[in-house]
């Protein structure tokens, strides 16, 4: 057989490349002729300034196939214990409904969708949005909340800056209880010593 | 716990506002932050069954009272009405935001954590009111039932008033009995040495209560059932809860599975996302996030661990890191990267504050001006200020370019002060501009430091370095460039890179304590990111950069004779995005970038980016994970829109077409309705139907409603 194709490349490591990218060589072929261009690296030279171009390849592991891929996961989750965490700290362990796991957290119809800045293409998230601000409302008796912020400090660092501005008072002072949690602290400090806010605790 | 009503009125008394911070599972059953007189509600939803996943991504949330709803930072969904009448929902109020204020801007807040808060939100319709209640009383039970036993075995508490979280009295005991729980499997709270820290969650069961009683020692005999009985609640009866809450339709509705289910169907049908075509949104990276990258995200190894868990067991976590580090400077140029920024905007500010903390340490506080050029994202602007600096904006040219004698000229007047540029590479206008190493070198040759706005990273993955180009500082978003799905407007994670001599201010350093909660932010969703690094290798990496390249240009080739590209490189070339201009045919037609991008919902796309980073304009980009035959799809409606611009264009300004519109009532409209539903031969079978017209961004704005209607409402409808 003249035409045997060597085991490592029937094991096509490079594989997920053919998933991950939408166009075939054939594709390419016919979008470079369309540009007038001989092949990618006439592409690469006309489009990338010489100046700061590179021809070295990325010192990287890989590629690997989905499954070994998988497996490599595997292993290094095998390396993380799940402990029963009382830790607390504005984290707590919590179950998952499996409706909602597998049909939001799962689903490419929810987790692929871009921020919803057209919105006659989004209202299933805006209306699950409005639901979460009508919870917050509800449930801390406010007038209006948004449609969340990037964690607990983040947002206790925001209300620190609206303060400062909706404040008439001149003091440049925020007051924490030391008995908010330790990360929620450490982000308002990061954030008030820039601008000129001074933190005190007690 | 305690009451907060004196502090709240002694800080209103001098004139300040009060924050609480609130655990949502607590307030079921104690007053509201509200009802204390509380001016800004802050605190997280984690705990409504969103995975630890070693830190993030959670929903933070924040409240405000109406007198402050203009001062509210991050997004905010109003409701509003489309054109035929119909209720529809948008984001409200956006001129708040720093993309139209730049550095007058109050926050640099771009995203939400929308995944996640529309997980909490199910959460709370799924169980409602009641079933939230009884989680919260079963919790605050078995926490004093805890405390009962501990007692019983001679401990103290630290507060006798609680919810799910008591302080154990332990004099100079409190590392030994943590580890005596630990030797159970079970991880506590080392406060100090004298005390330790219990928190309760709807995980804990009786087991682990005993086994907590069996770490310090409580006789094994002790029946939880019996205390049970005696156990009194630590709840103070003046904190006590009395209002009702979750009353709307939607935490009464969905409290079977089956409801429920078929809820999350019909929204998700609503809506328009990866899964049903191209996103082609410039400056956003919408490629595949395939599924073997997102499998691990939900695994318990992974997303049931606590972003303060002693890190022998978090192992694996660590080396993913570090891992994802590596690859990162090496795909960087950069020396040392921090993943705790939990989205591109937090990046950003950790890179500014981490070029602060360098001017700092060598006694250059004085250096505080940031250049940043007239096309930057408004964000850019936003975080300079908020790092404490000024802002100095440098001039475009014609073509599009940073014009080099401005900053030449600005970088000499402020030589003394100068801090950074912030520039965004290929540049926002989608070129790689010639003159970058020339501007990495003016703003070096002044005493500054280059921030380069990692936004556009899709298109030097292996092809060019920002570190070795002479930039010192970036961030990156990995839910572009390496794959983290944008889950409807978050998660994100904005990793900062940096140069070595800026590695001692990333965060976490003295200078910037913390930038986002968690040590490493979002950490549970790192997994996509490796895998995608991982599967891909090196060589495909480069040959995505190339293919993303190659489509815009494609793409940008395709539609120039109809609408005009606006800016090329040297070379006629543009980068991994293409600008449209419409504004000669707007001029000349009357037909706007939103009719387009309307028009297009009829035709089974999702609108480019409008208006960004040029009035009047689209942004393509259409990443290299599309196939021709969808770039093809994609020009040909817009061909095919364009023909329509001459024809009819009422089809533009009537759009998009509901299958209301279409089908009740008479049709008087000047086309027919074939020409509104099906403009392309394949829509007859595959059809994407937009559910409201055109909405009225304006008419909400007016009427600010941010709520579910109460029931009330709905009944007399």
């Amino acid at each position: 057989m003249t035409d045997r194709i060597a085991l490592r490349e029937l094991e096509d490591h490079a594989g997920f490349r053919r998933r991950h990218l939408g166009l075939t060589d054939a594709d390419r072929g016919k979008m470079l002729a369309a540009l007038g261009l001989a092949g990618p690296a006439e592409l690469v030279e006309q489009a990338i300034p010489a100046s700061i171009r590179t021809a070295e390849p990325l010192a990287l592991a890989g590629p690997r196939t989905e499954a070994e891929t998988i497996a490599a996961l595997r292993r290094l989750a095998d390396r993380n214990q799940v402990f029963t965490s009382l830790i607390g700290c504005g984290y707590t362990d919590t179950i998952t409904p499996p409706v909602i796991l597998r049909n939001v957290l799962e689903n490419p119809a929810w987790y692929t969708a871009y921020t919803p800045y057209q919105p006659e293409i989004s209202q299933g998230r805006l209306e699950a949005l409005l639901n979460y601000q009508t919870m917050i409302t509800d449930l801390t008796a406010f007038d209006l909340a948004n449609a969340s912020l990037l964690d607990e400090g983040t947002a206790a660092a925001e209300a620190m800056t609206l303060c400062r501005r909706a404040s008439k008072a001149a003091s440049p002072v925020f007051f924490v209880d030391r008995d908010c949690h330790p990360a929620t602290l450490a982000v308002v400090r990061t954030r008030a010593e820039p601008i000129g806010i001074e933190v005190r605790v007690g | 716990m305690r009451d907060l009503t004196p502090v709240v009125d002694a800080a209103h008394a001098h004139g300040a506002l009060a924050v609480v911070a609130a655990d949502l599972l607590a307030l079921t059953v104690l007053k509201a932050p509200g009802e204390l007189g509380a001016d800004v509600a802050v605190g997280t939803s984690q705990r409504f069954g969103v995975p630890l996943g070693f830190g993030g991504p959670h929903a933070g949330y924040l409240a405000v009272h109406d007198a402050h709803k203009r001062m509210m930072p991050g997004r905010l969904v109003g409701a509003s009405v489309d054109a035929a009448g119909r209720p529809a929902l948008r984001l409200a109020l956006q001129t708040r935001e720093q993309h139209i204020r730049r550095e007058k801007a109050t926050s640099n807040i771009c995203t939400a954590q929308v995944l996640l808060a529309v997980m909490a939100a199910m959460y709370a319709a799924y169980h409602g009111p009641e079933g939230l209640r009884r989680i919260a009383q079963r919790v605050h039970r078995l926490t004093s039932i805890l405390a009962d036993g501990l007692r019983t075995a001679g401990y103290g508490l630290v507060h006798e008033a609680f919810f799910d979280t008591i302080t154990v009295r332990c004099p100079g005991r409190a590392e030994e009995l943590a580890a005596a729980a630990r030797a159970r499997r079970i991880n506590l709270r080392v406060v100090d040495a004298d005390s330790l820290g219990i928190t309760l969650d709807e995980t804990t069961t009786v087991a682990v209560v005993r086994a907590v009683w069996d770490a310090f020692g409580v006789p094994a005999d002790l029946d939880v059932h019996e205390l049970d009985r005696t156990s009194r609640d630590a709840l103070p009866d003046e904190l006590l809860r009395t209002s009702r809450y979750l009353q709307h339709a939607c935490f009464q509705s969905y409290h079977s599975e089956t409801e429920m289910l078929r809820y999350l169907r019909r929204l998700a049908d609503k809506d328009y996302a990866l899964d049903r075509g191209m996103i082609p949104l410039g400056s956003c990276t919408m490629k595949l996030n395939a599924t073997t990258e997102m499998e691990a995200v939900t695994w318990p190894e992974f997303a049931r661990i606590h972003p303060f868990a002693p890190a022998e067991q978090t192992e694996g976590y660590a080396e993913l890191i570090g891992g994802l580090e590596a690859a990162l400077c090496a795909i960087t140029g950069y020396d040392a990267v921090s993943l705790q920024p939990n989205a591109g905007s937090q990046g950003e500010l950790a890179g500014l504050l981490a070029i602060r903390g360098y001017h700092r340490s060598r006694g250059d506080a004085g250096r505080d001006v940031c250049l940043i050029p007239s096309s930057a994202h408004g964000t850019n602007a936003a975080s300079a200020v908020m790092a404490g600096m000024k802002v100095v904006v440098v001039a475009c040219d014609a073509g599009g370019n940073v014009d080099l004698a401005d900053l030449a000229a600005k970088a000499e007047a402020h030589a003394a002060d100068l801090a950074a540029v912030m520039v965004t590479y290929p540049s926002t206008h989608g070129v790689f501009e010639e003159g970058i190493v020339e501007l990495c070198d003016i703003v070096h040759r002044h005493g500054g430091q280059v921030y380069v706005d990692g936004a556009n990273l899709n298109a030097l993955v292996g092809l060019a370095k920002p570190g070795a180009f002479g930039a010192d500082v970036s961030h990156l978003n990995l839910h572009k460039t390496f794959c983290i799905p944008h889950g409807g407007g978050g998660p994100g994670v904005g990793p900062v890179a940096v140069r070595s001599h800026l590695a001692a201010f990333l965060p976490g350093s003295e200078a910037v304590p913390a930038i986002s909660a968690a040590p490493f932010g979002s950490a549970g969703i790192l997994p996509i990111s490796w895998a995608y690094i991982t599967l891909m290798g090196g060589d495909g990496l480069r040959a995505a950069t190339i293919d993303a390249v190659l489509a815009a240009n494609y793409v940008a080739a395709r539609l120039d004779a109809a609408f005009p590209v606006l800016y090329r490189g040297a070379d006629g070339l543009v980068a991994h995005e293409c600008i449209l201009d419409l504004r000669p045919l707007s001029a000349a037609t009357g037909v706007s970038v939103d009719d387009v991008a309307k028009r297009l919902m009829d035709y089974g796309f999702h609108a480019p980016t409008m208006s960004f980073p040029v009035a009047g304009t689209l942004m393509v980009e259409p990443t290299e994970s599309e196939s021709l035959a969808e770039l093809d799809r994609f020009c040909d409606a817009m061909l095919a829109i364009r023909a329509e611009i001459d024809r009819d264009a009422s089809l533009l300004h009537r759009a998009p077409h509901t299958a209301e519109d279409l089908l009740v009532g008479e049709w008087d409209r000047t086309y027919t309705r074939e020409e509104a539903a099906y403009p392309l031969p394949g829509q007859r079978h595959n059809k994407y139907w937009p559910p409201v017209g055109r909405i009225d961004g304006a008419y909400g704005d007016r009427h600010l409603v941010c709520t579910c209607p109460p029931l009330e409402e709905l009944a007399e409808g």
